[in-house]
């Protein structure tokens, strides 16, 4: 069967989710998060598993491209050379929400989980990337397919592709759903997760995002954009309702207010005190979401003091630059009486910017400039770059300078290296 | 410790800016004394630093902590004796106090207090935030924070920096004024040494003068409890606190649109004639000193405020609020005002082949529908953290209370936030610069420096709807 992939890039997917099946249930679940007091973790839900341990094979699997695949006792044995997939009809039970696949020991790999929705073409398949860690005793993915809108619930057939050069061994594939009460739960759970400080936090914040399962509440705020609903949309709903209820109210007072008062418009009365409510409602919500977003930025900054002021000048970490800032200060005078040194760093961005404002009026320039006479290399997170005992550094085994001194060793691959008789500067003309 | 230079480093150009508001108020005097001070440091900091820009680049002092110190010692004096002067020949008269108000009853009073510490705890975070933590953002240390050191080493106003490779940087953000960097500059030169601490800690006081400058506004011009009400709400939105805690230049820019549009509003609003024309001529100081901001303060603020200012001056005017010659020598202070500021700047700019974009050229741009524009913009306003409900609740008290937003003074508000958020719009939906509302740059940026204009419009129409309705007296009412 030739069977036609449709990437689900990541960047595609909409946080606002589209066109999931269970719409309303999810919007219920939503509402009634809300007014609910969290309630310990829910681990009852709904649960069916395709078992490969003793050799079991569940159902007809159809494996193409793998060069071995071997049920054993420990689960179903992929060493393959050449890049392959396999799948299976799928007869779910219950509508899916999430697939949690459990590997026993094995090599890291890029895998690939496929499904078939119902009603496309025969042989297309859509196709969501993940990463096998590798592990010497036992792994769990898990992965909250309900989020994405291309995820079928009840899709007809599931597999999954694997690279050439794997080496894994399934023990089971585990496929999940909750019921309302429970997504309540996470959803109400999930608001108040809070995002941490990054490089697009300067331009928007994501906001209190609802997810319904416990797997999508572990993934929350790590992919871009998130995997979750903007609780935005159930706020504007909680609005429009208390509206329509305050409107409601006041069509059934006007007529009712007591005719006993001298002078004053009944309906004024009624508007007023239906107007007073909802206005109420209006500050009463303001001032929730105040709240949450408040607590998320006192957050970002306990999280920078914890992480970063108060804690040890030798292991601390800024955000996700890790030791660089403190890599920085270290790199700073050992380069203030150099007008140039070569900076290489496991990225450009945002390490070249940064050093070159930390250290400035020191600028880092590139490798060619050591035939210029920069005789400072300041490496960052480069851990195929060393120096060798004879004082050469080496890229990738390979000598590119030296023979030269390490001046700071910060951590593998970070390190200051100055050349111990450069080539001399090229003359002024 | 090192802090301690930030009062010192300010004081003179706040109290310039003092003595400036004071002499063009002269013996009418408009503002509250707090937001005296407020707009003096505001306006002083940005128009001292212009006047070191035009004598640096005139050639007569270096970015030195003499050079920086000599110009304002200088300005404060004189402004000082011209201010002397004035109080000798005209007396000195006091504001006319506000309309009394009955006290706040005791849950209000909780209310408030609880409100103040949540306010005071996010603001202390955010001075901790700018203080304690290392630069993050590229346009700290590409651009800000960047020109910020070069001006300290290098003594001068620099337009290009070495990026290593015999290569440089020119033109881009290089094109914006200066005014930032140069204050880092000048507080470096103070203590002697770059701090990041020291440098970034300014861009708190710029937060709190926009808050501020809500707070009074719309204590004179509304009740003291819209005034609370604006300041809580506008302290409460995430991504202006974001960015009052970090060392972005957006809080800067729009507490001087805050103050250029209050002014001019306030001008409006005057009973008096005198204090139409005293609001009238420090709005001018604002409008101008907008042009010293960032790019997007001469290209796409200043027009809007300059047709405001021009139907303003027509409708009071045709009122018989003004005179004619009044209407006219108001006119031609504008113009002077304007020209003093941006003849230079603009000339600076041409003859350094500087562009007028948001760090980009706008010319060359070409026109054609872009896609996903709409969504982008739909999410940023409606469905993140960034604004609260701030621009839907606004949107919707725009068409409840429409006469309040459209037919009275408060339209200058309205106005001008419509002018530059659907003026910018068609550059974000058919130019190339639709990658800043799809990214959520450019656009996030425009509605921020919008916030403190939009929260006062909102306050005033709210307070309009509640008072319309006699909410507000059965819900704070002492008992």
């Amino acid at each position: 069967m030739t069977e036609r992939f449709s990437l689900l890039h990541a960047w595609n997917i909409s946080f606002l989710s589209k066109h999931n099946y269970n719409d309303p249930v999810l919007i219920a679940s939503s509402l009634l998060s809300l007014f609910l007091l969290a309630t310990p973790a829910a681990e009852a839900r709904d649960t069916f598993e395709w078992n490969f341990l003793d050799a079991n094979i569940p159902g007809r699997i159809e494996i193409t491209g793998w060069t071995k695949a071997e049920p054993t006792q420990a689960g179903l044995h992929i060493q393959t050379e050449r890049a392959g997939h396999m799948t299976r009809a799928t007869n779910f039970p219950h509508p899916v929400e999430s697939v949690a696949i459990t590997l026993g020991p094995g090599s890291s790999s890029e895998a690939v989980l496929l499904w078939h929705v119902r009603g496309s073409p025969e042989g297309d398949l859509v196709q969501l990337p993940f990463v096998i860690q590798g592990s010497s005793s036992r792994e769990v993915i898990r992965l909250g397919v309900s989020h994405y809108p291309q995820w079928d619930p009840l899709a007809d057939r599931l597999g999954f592709a694997l690279s050439a050069d794997s080496d894994i061994t399934i023990r089971s594939i585990e496929f999940s759903r909750w019921n309302i009460l429970e997504k309540a739960t996470e959803a109400f759970r999930s608001f108040w997760i809070f995002d941490v400080f990054r490089p697009y936090s300067i331009n928007f914040l994501w906001g209190p995002l609802l997810t319904f399962n416990p797997v999508s509440r572990d993934h929350l705020f790590l992919s871009v954009p998130p995997m979750g609903w903007s609780a935005n949309r159930f706020l504007y709903l909680v609005i429009v309702l208390a509206g329509m209820i305050c409107w409601a109210w006041w069509m059934m007072r006007k007529n009712t207010i007591a005719s006993g008062t001298v002078g004053l418009d009944r309906h004024a009365l009624a508007g007023r005190a239906a107007l007073k409510r909802f206005l109420a409602v209006l500050a009463a919500l303001w001032i929730f979401y105040d709240l949450r977003m408040g607590l998320e930025f006192l957050n970002y900054y306990r999280r920078d003091y914890v992480e970063f002021v108060a804690a040890n000048p030798h292991t601390r970490t800024f955000r996700e630059r890790g030791g660089f800032n403190d890599f920085a200060d270290l790199v700073a005078p050992l380069v203030r009486d150099r007008d140039r040194y070569i900076f290489l760093s496991i990225m450009r961005w945002p390490y070249l910017g940064a050093i070159r404002y930390l250290t400035y009026p020191s600028i880092p320039t590139d490798p060619a400039q050591q035939d210029t006479g920069v005789d400072t290399w300041v490496v960052y997170r480069r851990t195929d770059m060393d120096v060798n005992d004879a004082g050469m550094l080496l890229v990738e085994g390979e000598p590119v300078a030296g023979p030269g001194d390490v001046l700071l060793d910060f951590e593998p691959g970070s390190f200051v290296y100055r050349i111990r008789n450069p080539l001399p500067s090229p003359a002024a003309p | 410790m090192i802090l301690l230079w930030l009062p010192v480093g300010l004081a003179l150009p706040t109290i310039s800016g003092w003595l400036l508001i004071r002499l063009i108020e002269s013996r009418h005097p408009v503002l509250l004394r707090t937001e005296r001070w407020i707009l003096g440091f505001l306006f002083g900091t940005t128009g001292t630093m212009f006047l070191t820009f035009l004598l640096h680049i005139a050639g007569l002092i270096s970015f030195t902590r003499f050079g920086f110190a000599a110009v304002q010692i200088i300005v404060t004096s004189l402004l000082g004796i011209l201010r002397h002067l004035q109080r000798k020949n005209a007396g000195s008269v006091a504001m006319e106090p506000l309309p009394s108000e009955p006290p706040f009853s005791q849950r209000m009073r909780i209310l408030l207090g609880i409100a103040g510490a949540w306010m005071g705890a996010k603001i202390l975070a955010g001075f901790l935030m700018l203080t304690t933590t290392p630069v993050y953002f590229d346009d700290v240390f590409n651009n800000w924070n960047m020109r910020g050191k070069i001006f300290f080493w290098e003594k001068k106003l620099s337009l290009i920096f070495q990026t290593g490779n015999e290569q440089v940087a020119t033109g881009g953000t290089h094109s914006y004024p200066p005014t930032i960097p140069m204050v880092k500059a000048w507080l470096a030169a103070l203590a002697g040494q770059w701090n990041e601490g020291l440098a970034n800690a300014a861009h708190i006081l710029w937060y709190l003068a926009a808050l501020g400058l809500v707070y009074y506004f719309l204590r004179r011009t509304v009740s003291r409890l819209a005034a609370l009400l604006g300041a809580y709400l506008l302290g409460s939105i995430p991504l202006f606190l974001v960015h009052g805690s970090n060392p972005y230049a957006d809080v800067f820019i729009a507490a001087h649109i805050f103050a250029a549009v209050g002014l001019l509003a306030s001008a409006a609003l005057a009973k008096e004639p005198a204090h139409r024309l005293t609001f009238f001529r420090l709005a001018t100081v604002g409008c101008a000193l907008l042009i010293f901001t960032k790019n997007e303060g001469l290209v796409l603020h200043l027009p809007p405020l300059l047709i405001l200012a021009g139907f303003s001056l027509l409708w009071m005017r045709c009122r018989g609020l003004l005179a004619g010659r009044e209407v006219l020598r108001s006119g031609c202070w504008f113009i002077g005002c304007l020209a003093v500021v941006g003849i230079p700047w603009l000339a600076f700019k041409w003859i350094h082949h500087l562009p007028f974009g948001n760090a980009k050229a706008l010319s060359g741009l070409t026109f054609a529908w872009q896609e996903n524009v709409l969504y982008a913009i739909g999410v940023n306003t409606f469905f993140e953290g960034n604004w609260l409900f701030l621009y839907p609740f606004l949107l919707a008290l725009m068409i409840a209370c429409w006469k309040k937003a459209f037919r009275t003074p408060a339209v200058i508000f309205t106005a001008f936030f419509l002018i530059v958020y659907l003026g910018q719009l068609p550059l974000f939906l058919f130019t190339g610069l639709s990658t800043e509302a799809i990214m959520q740059t450019g656009y996030a940026r425009g509605l921020l420096q919008l916030a403190p204009v939009a929260v006062t419009l909102l306050t005033i129409l709210a307070e309009d709807l509640i008072k319309r309705q006699k909410i507000l007296k059965e819900w704070f009412t002492p008992r």
